[in-house]
């Protein structure tokens, strides 16, 4: 089974995204910030983590960086969710490793499964 | 009894009391018409001056209090009189200001509509404008102005000067927070009904889904203004960063226009991309020009009555690449046509009620057009519709 880490901020959304990639089959590990996600990487290695990059505490970028994720987690799928004003911290994301950027506003949480299942072929 | 002074001798005395009596009556009148400025009074030893405060006073005040620049101009521009705001607006010592053309001090693209609004001027009016101010910021304002005519004399031009700098500042940051506080509970509300509506909670009955569509629709139209708000104040606030990327548009407006197929089918239009033979690869980003594309095809779609043709031209030149988009809807209003581009703004027919719209896009999407050096225009297409144009640098084909 597939593992997922989803890194998000706001508790609604943070359950949404978990319950339907749950449903959709894959072992769903939920974090609220930047640092319960360090944490949570501890535990096991996700194979996709979907990340905010607005947090409080810790957030996106950072969490990338103290994780090291490019080195210490090559194979590690890393989808950012962004908006049209974080266009800087995006590139950063990508430069730090993460694989693509989203628009959480865009898109159901249907179709967030489907750009997993695709990244996970 | 005591015997009466001679009136020979208090004749001087009286006189002299008289004529005192008349100067100090005077000087009273004097005072309370706002002739006298200051008395100068003999004391013991020396003059002493006492100004007095004219009867302009509180007029004084009121000017010289505002929170906005207040000036008078010779027909010609020169500054009669500034308020000191007005010296603050544009960073200027109020000495330097005063005597001096306010023309020097307007941004040169904006002079010659500055010069044509002075010449014009009868009655009140009011004209945007930027101003250069001393350490060479750009400095948008408006200027209310109103021709003050004395008989004889010259007339002059009061002038009040309102920054809208700062006022836009503020309303940028209000925008843009309250779209951040609106939109996460919008995306959430967007979340939990297409969960239900994609039937990860279970069956839906019919009417249960058609009710829950249209709850989500009411959320997504709510949405797509909280981005644009987003948009808007991202663009205003210089935070958008165009990311090039060598981009086919003659692909891009295909694929566009296939994600509007399902609208045009239904409005059974005619929708026909005309393309020359060039190659249309250039430099821009895909992402931004398409939210152009998008906005500027959507509105030919809306406001084309059904069964009516959009044709979509695609044309190089030496120094740029043209997209045209040609409706035969409603077309626009020479008057409608000047605000077109402008924020907010929104042109009102049957159609556009109907449609709604938060009047943004067509500003957004000269912003963008603007960031990637190109410009965007609206001209009527006769005898009826509208033809969009947008040219793009054309750079060196890729």
């Amino acid at each position: 089974m597939k593992r997922i880490l989803v890194v998000e901020d706001e508790q609604l959304l943070r359950e949404a995204y978990g319950y339907v990639l749950e449903a959709s089959g894959y072992d769903v590990v939920l974090a609220a910030d930047g640092e319960a996600a360090t944490k949570a990487l501890q535990d096991k290695q996700p194979d996709l983590i979907l990340l905010d990059l607005l947090m409080p505490n810790v957030d996106g970028v950072e969490f990338l960086k103290q994780a090291d994720i490019r080195r210490k987690l090559p194979d590690t799928i890393v989808i950012v969710f962004s908006n049209l004003s974080m266009s800087n911290k995006v590139d950063e994301a990508i430069r730090l490793g993460a694989r693509k950027h989203i628009t959480k506003s865009d898109l159901s949480p249907k179709q967030v499964v489907e750009e997993v299942g695709a990244l996970l072929k | 009894m005591k015997a009466r002074p001679q009136q020979t001798s208090m004749e001087p005395e009286l006189n002299d009391l008289r004529q005192r009596l008349q100067e100090a009556e005077d000087t009273l009148a004097a005072i309370r018409s706002g002739e006298v400025d200051a008395l100068v009074v003999n004391g013991p030893t020396q003059q002493q001056i006492y100004t007095l405060k004219s009867t302009d006073y509180t007029y004084r005040m009121l000017i010289e209090s505002m929170s906005e620049g207040a000036l008078t101009l010779s027909p010609a521009g020169t500054i009669l009189y500034s308020n000191a705001r007005f010296g603050e607006i544009i960073s200027l010592a109020l000495e330097k200001v005063i005597g001096s053309s306010f023309q020097a001090l307007v941004h040169a693209t904006d002079q010659p509509k500055f010069e044509s609004f002075l010449r014009q001027i009868e009655q009140p009016a009011k004209l945007e404008l930027r101003l250069i101010a001393d350490d060479n910021k750009t400095i948008e304002v408006i200027l209310s102005a109103n021709k003050i005519n004395f008989g004889e004399d010259e007339p002059v031009i009061s002038c009040i000067v309102t920054d809208l700098t700062q006022l836009n500042t503020a309303k940028d940051e209000f925008i843009s927070l309250a779209s951040h506080q609106l939109r996460t509970p919008a995306t959430a509300v967007k979340q939990y009904i297409s969960m239900l509506l994609d039937g990860y909670l279970g069956e839906l009955s019919a009417n249960q889904r058609e009710a829950l569509i249209k709850a989500y629709d009411s959320n997504e139209r709510e949405l797509t203004v909280i981005n644009d708000l987003l948009k808007i104040a991202q663009v205003d606030a210089g935070k958008v960063r165009l990311r090039l990327a060598p981009t086919d548009l003659h692909a891009l407006i295909q694929d566009v226009i296939h994600d509007f197929r399902d609208k045009i089918i239904l409005k059974e239009i005619k929708l026909e991309l005309n393309a020359s033979q060039d190659k249309f690869k250039i430099m821009l980003d895909p992402v931004m020009i398409r939210t152009v594309l998008e906005n500027l095809i959507d509105n030919a779609i809306k406001y084309s009555p059904n069964q009516t043709a959009i044709t979509i031209q695609l044309k190089k030149t030496k120094l740029a690449i043209a997209v045209r988009i040609i409706d035969q809807g409603l077309g626009i209003s020479p008057q409608d046509k000047l605000k077109l581009f402008k924020k907010f703004s929104r042109v009102e027919n049957a159609l556009s009620i109907k449609e709604g719209g938060s009047g943004m896009g067509l500003y957004w999407a000269k912003k963008v057009v603007n960031l990637h050096g190109g410009t965007i225009s609206a001209e009527p297409n006769l005898p009826r519709g509208t033809v969009f144009t947008i040219k793009l640098p054309a750079g060196e084909t890729l």
